[in-house]
């Protein structure tokens, strides 16, 4: 009867394991070569700079590892505080870039290029809320708290300085927040502006010092940010506005005014959902009578 | 007595297995993050008089090795703090004293947000920045706005009422309502339009307006005025002679805070 000596074949596949190992090596390199900025990634650098913006920590990053790293336009002056010393090249580009939500990827074998996620197009209306988060920088994103989901922001400005507020629904809350940001903007903004003028007098935005141009676009921005609707930014649109099929009409013919709105109900809570305007009576003498109500 | 190759072929085995290992994932190891867990927990002591975020951060450094990368800078704020405890007991109190949240980052590299906690803090806000973001807002609402010529819903929907049928009329003069579904293709097509200007067309004129008024900021100025001591101001375009964003004076006596 013959048996199976299983030590001589653990052996034997031991050995053949430890051959292929060292066959399959060379082998993985020349099917996939490493682009020219992964090796120089992986060499520590030394960015102990402080105070600096985003495009001055990409040049020295750039200078240290012999690669071409460059920040979209509009990222460039954003502020921050550089204390990285002794990381990899590629551990230091992913900490600049994931402190804001940002990305990088490579544009050539020895250039890679520094900018936010796209938000994209909406596919239909659902998606405007997510998509309207993503355009904005994650500092924004933050301060508003949107794009996080609605219990975690919730629990913040509960647990928070805006606890005062606590007895208005999220949306206000952050519809507060908005606004009272667009204010502050404004008083600094003025105040910081000579407190007597002569008559027309016009001071170009170049010549504005770095916090007045800040403070005057946050102002305009935040002003803005402050009407845009709730439904849109905050995941909350009518019924009507995700499905045009749950929308109906009801005509009040006391001031002529034609709804297109969604009824829901949950539980014994009957909410109403809709929008309008006055539909003009059919002058008097016309045939309009079934063609307008 | 037979000879074994057990203890032997045991070992090769398990070399191999162990190079094999090795030999596959070893420049992948490279780029692993490092954990500092252990390093969150070592004592730490700090000592501030009078001292800025960054003064905090450059002590904690000095002491612990760990690299930071931090957004924006607070506010001129000066604090007196002596905090001993774990690394992630200080940089909780740092956070919370100016204003920051703080997580560990690939590779342990601390990163720390602005909490926006105080409400008189602000995001950055650069030109150039802003109006990437004011496109992408406006691309996003102007794809589900449709394209109505200019002209508004209450007059679409004044259209679309005329295209009412007897019965449906009769319906809504009865008090009923009329649901989509009973809607002709056409009319339902109409309606669609209508909820995309009602939603979309207001917003989408605002942020077109804003889009003009930072795309022309760098050569705008800003016309000032004081009138009893209240000031007021308007963003001016000299080159299309108007205001921007459209026929707005800001500040003035308009300038009151939101009351909650």
């Amino acid at each position: 009867m013959k048996t199976l000596n299983y030590p001589l074949m653990r052996a034997c596949l031991g050995i053949g394991c430890l051959v292929l190992n060292v066959l399959a090596a060379p082998v993985q390199a020349q099917e996939k070569p490493l682009p020219d900025y992964a090796s120089k990634l992986a060499h520590p650098v030394h960015l102990a700079l402080g105070k600096t913006t985003l495009a001055e920590a990409l040049a020295a990053l750039s200078k240290q590892t012999g690669i071409q790293i460059d920040a979209a336009e509009y990222l460039k002056e954003r502020v921050m505080l550089v204390q990285l010393d002794g990381l990899t090249g590629r551990t230091a580009l992913n900490a600049l870039t994931s402190l804001n939500d940002l990305r990088w990827s490579a544009v050539g074998p020895n250039h890679l290029f520094v900018d936010r996620p796209a938000s994209g197009r909406p596919e239909n209306i659902m998606e405007v809320p997510s998509r309207l988060a993503k355009a904005l920088p994650k500092d924004i994103r933050d301060c508003l708290l949107v794009g996080i989901p609605r219990k975690k922001a919730w629990d913040f400005a509960k647990a928070d300085a805006f606890a005062r507020k606590s007895d208005f629904e999220y949306p206000q809350f952050v519809s507060s927040r908005t606004g009272d940001l667009y204010q502050e903007q404004q008083r600094l903004f003025l105040a910081s502006l000579p407190a007597v003028l002569p008559p027309g007098t016009k001071i170009p935005f170049r010549s504005l010092n770095p916090a007045q141009q800040s403070e005057l676009l946050s102002l305009l921005f935040f002003r803005e940010m402050s009407r845009l609707s709730f439904s849109l930014m905050y995941d909350n649109l009518a019924p009507f506005d995700k499905d045009v099929m749950q929308a109906s009409f009801h005509f009040h013919p006391t001031d002529n005014i034609l709804e297109i709105g969604t009824v829901t109900h949950q539980g014994e809570t009957e909410t109403y959902r809709f929008f309008g305007a006055p539909i003009a009576p059919p002058p008097p003498g016309s045939d309009q009578h079934g063609k307008n109500p | 007595m037979p000879l074994t190759f057990y203890p032997a072929g045991k070992k090769i085995f398990a070399l191999a297995v162990l190079l094999w290992f090795l030999g596959d994932t070893n420049a992948s190891l490279a780029q692993q993050p490092v954990s500092t867990t252990s390093r969150l927990e070592q004592a730490t002591h700090l000592l501030l008089k009078d001292g800025s975020f960054s003064a905090a951060l450059d002590t904690i450094i000095q002491q612990t090795h760990v690299a930071i990368v931090a957004e924006g800078m607070p506010a001129d704020k000066k604090v007196i703090l002596d905090v001993k405890g774990s690394l992630r007991e200080v940089l909780n109190r740092v956070a919370e004293e100016f204003d920051y949240t703080w997580r560990e980052g690939s590779g342990g590299v601390i990163l720390m947000n602005k909490r926006f906690k105080d409400s008189k803090s602000a995001p950055q806000t650069h030109l150039f920045e802003m109006r990437q973001v004011i496109s992408n807002i406006l691309t996003i609402l102007q794809t589900l706005s449709p394209d109505t010529n200019g002209v508004d819903w209450p007059d679409l929907e004044l259209s679309l009422a005329n295209t009412f049928t007897d019965e449906q009329t009769q319906l809504l003069l009865k008090g009923d309502r009329l649901y989509a579904s009973a809607l002709s293709p056409s009319q339902l097509q109409r309606l669609r339009i209508i909820i995309g200007n009602a939603t979309f067309g207001v917003e989408c004129f605002r942020w077109k307006d804003l889009s003009r008024a930072f795309d022309a900021m760098q050569r705008s100025e800003l016309a000032l005025t004081v009138t009893n001591g209240v000031k007021s101001f308007a963003v001016h375009d000299p080159l299309t002679d108007t205001n921007v964003p459209q026929g707005i004076t800001l500040g003035g006596t308009g300038f009151t805070k939101k009351k909650l």
